[in-house]
């Protein structure tokens, strides 16, 4: 039943949904420098976490007006681990819960996320900071794709005097749900750092292809535009918050996402080291 | 798919415009080492917590400049930058650790190895804090904790400094030495104040027998140290405070932890150095900083013995290195050396010669 209601909702409002779900694929970064995808903007930088670091995304929540009376709320507790050198392994649970007037609120896991995040180098006066991800969704719960889907990224972030930019692509690899989900995304974004107030504030535009089965016949538009403002706030030396807000720009009825969260770090003590 | 591959390529193309001789550098963050005394000393001891993340900012504001503005008046760093960091910044210190590459992007971008050491061991100065004011530690537990916090930091031999003391000729006696003590005597004295309370802090922790000892005596070394800034830059130190003279007990019962600090400190004016000096071509300072870096981490560079190190650190005058940072009179010490003159010792710590420039 809740299967056939997200179904349902999903052909009539991808595109919202999408963005919801995006914001569980987090990455991890406790300190507000770092940002992570979806916290606050789904543009992120081309960091990754701490060699064995952990990070605890607390509730991070997104809350997507889809269409007039329909909103997608999503809770992503997300757990990362700097498993090794420049690499983060990051598992999301999101869940979701759709109110519309036909079908009344209905809440569901929305698969497993799984993304392993590589950073290629640290940024050098020549080379910007890069990093490769390779990710997979996996179908689990009532809300969660039928089959497994998996998402190729790949990030940059130059750093400038007065600030930031970063540059994201991703990719879908091949997926039962072709119809419905978008194939690709690249976003753009520019953030600049208060440091005194541990504070980061920055804008992006995300590009996203229209899902075929979401394209209005006739309409001819195939790319759906995004733009973002948001927040990062250090809140002591292991808990960051975020606050971000969203908008489509493209033709049609305007969506709007807001998001908030907290990210809490910490490590376990290797064997090696323990008392 | 073809377009989204064009846009990200026509995007990497004009963002990131690539060079033929790209630096590639493969650095990476660790985690502190995770503990129960994580923060003690930042809870316990918020004035002090606090001054060191000014102090951060002073380091990388400094090298931001020079890198960035190797043709700026001396003021941009004598007296601007000097007189916000000492009448506000010291005044307000930030509550928390700041981000050293919003500070400091231009040079994080030059020498990003350099910087991860930096980091590295300032990781290792606030957790030494952290071990020594937690109160719910023995001495034997704090020897134990300092013991394994040795370990967690050696495990990054890519990042650490070596456990071997360095003879001062390694800071003092190469061809681009003494630039910046030269051209920034107050922004030179400054940064030998902040090291003199980097180290001396630890004095107070171990000698003080109680809690309320060690809460009176870093209030002291606070205090002392902010003695220090009026009038600059004639109350700073006019050499490089030696932790074994500073923080004598620490030093004697922790010569390794010790020694790296003063590797540390000795490698932030080499780096300055660099920077400043107009004969370095900017071209050629990345490659002489990783040079300094590695002759800092390796064992074998300019090494001197334990004993020669503490002999030197003493010969050294404690009066012109600031002064103890426990037990002090009321007024500062006077310096017996001229500011930023040079002292030449053996392996073994023996004077072999000094001069005031090259």
């Amino acid at each position: 039943m809740a299967r056939r209601s997200f179904g349902a909702l999903r052909s009539a409002s991808l595109l919202g949904v999408c963005s919801a779900l995006a914001v569980s694929a987090a990455h991890a970064q406790t300190d507000f420098y770092n940002t992570d995808r979806g916290r606050p903007l789904e543009t992120e930088d081309a960091l990754v976490i701490e060699r064995s670091a952990f990070e605890l995304q607390l509730a991070p929540l997104t809350r997507t007006r889809v269409t007039r009376g329909v909103t997608a709320w999503t809770v992503a507790p997300e757990l990362a681990w700097g498993l090794a050198p420049r690499t983060q392994l990051e598992v999301s649970l999101p869940i979701a819960t759709i109110e519309a007037p036909a079908t009344g609120a209905s809440t569901a896991l929305a698969g497993v996320e799984v993304e392993m995040l590589h950073s290629l180098n640290a940024e050098t006066m020549s080379l910007p900071a890069l990093a490769v991800g390779a990710g997979v969704h996996l179908p689990a719960g009532g809300a969660g794709p039928e089959r497994a889907t998996g998402v190729l990224r790949a990030l940059a972030t130059r750093t400038f005097a007065w600030g930031r930019m970063h540059l994201n692509g991703s990719s879908r690899l091949g997926s039962a749900d072709d119809a419905l989900d978008p194939q690709w995304s690249a976003g753009l974004a520019v953030d600049r750092t208060f440091v005194f107030r541990s504070l980061l504030v920055g804008a992006e535009v995300v590009a996203r292809d229209v899902a075929r089965a979401a394209v209005a016949p006739g309409s001819g538009q195939r790319v759906a535009w995004q733009a973002g403002v948001g927040i990062r706030h250090q809140l002591n030396p292991r808990l960051a918050g975020d606050f971000g807000v969203r908008r489509t720009l493209s033709a049609g009825e305007s969506q709007w996402t807001v998001t908030a969260g907290a990210a809490y770090a910490f490590a376990m003590p290797s064997r090696g080291e323990a008392r | 798919m073809k377009r989204f591959l064009l846009l990200c390529a026509l995007l990497l193309a004009q963002l990131f415009p690539l060079r033929v001789q790209a630096q590639w550098s493969r650095v990476y963050d660790q985690f502190y080492m995770p503990a129960e005394h994580n923060f003690v000393f930042r809870r316990d001891y918020p004035a002090a917590d606090r001054l060191f993340n000014a102090f951060d900012y002073g380091h990388a504001i400094l090298y931001e400049k020079l890198w960035t503005r190797p043709d700026a008046p001396t003021s941009l760093l004598e007296t601007r930058e000097y007189e916000f960091l000492t009448t506000r910044l010291l005044n307000h210190p930030p509550k928390l650790p700041l981000v050293e590459e919003a500070i400091e992007p231009m040079y994080a971008r030059l020498a990003p190895e350099a910087k991860a050491m930096f980091e590295w061991a300032h990781l290792l100065h606030r957790q030494v804090y952290d071990v020594l004011a937690d109160e719910r530690l023995s001495d034997a537990a704090k020897h134990a904790e300092l013991t394994r916090l040795e370990r967690y930091y050696f495990t990054r031999r890519d990042l650490a400094f070596s456990a071997q003391p360095k003879n001062m000729s390694l800071m003092q006696e190469q061809p681009y030495s003494l630039a910046f003590r030269q051209r920034y005597p107050k922004f030179n004295g400054l940064i030998w104040a902040y090291h003199w309370l980097q180290v001396g802090l630890y004095e107070p922790l171990v000698v003080g027998q109680t809690s309320a000892e060690r809460q009176a005596l870093v209030a002291g070394t606070v205090a002392r140290f902010r003695q220090m800034l009026p009038g600059a830059p004639e109350g700073y130190p006019t050499v490089m405070p030696m932790t074994a003279a500073i923080a004598p007990t620490f030093a004697s019962r922790w010569p390794t932890l010790a020694i790296v600090f003063d590797n540390l400190h000795s490698m932030h004016d080499v780096i300055s150095d660099i920077l400043a000096n107009p004969e370095v071509p900017r071209s050629g300072k990345r490659a002489l900083i990783l040079k300094a870096a590695a002759a800092y981490r390796d064992d074998t560079t300019e090494v001197m013995t334990v004993a020669g190190w503490r002999k030197m650190s003493l010969a050294m005058g404690i009066e012109n290195q600031g002064g103890p940072s426990v037990g002090f009179l009321p007024p500062l010490p006077t310096p017996t050396m001229a500011r930023g003159a040079v002292m030449k010792h053996d392996k073994d710590g023996n004077m072999i010669g000094g001069h005031h420039d090259h």
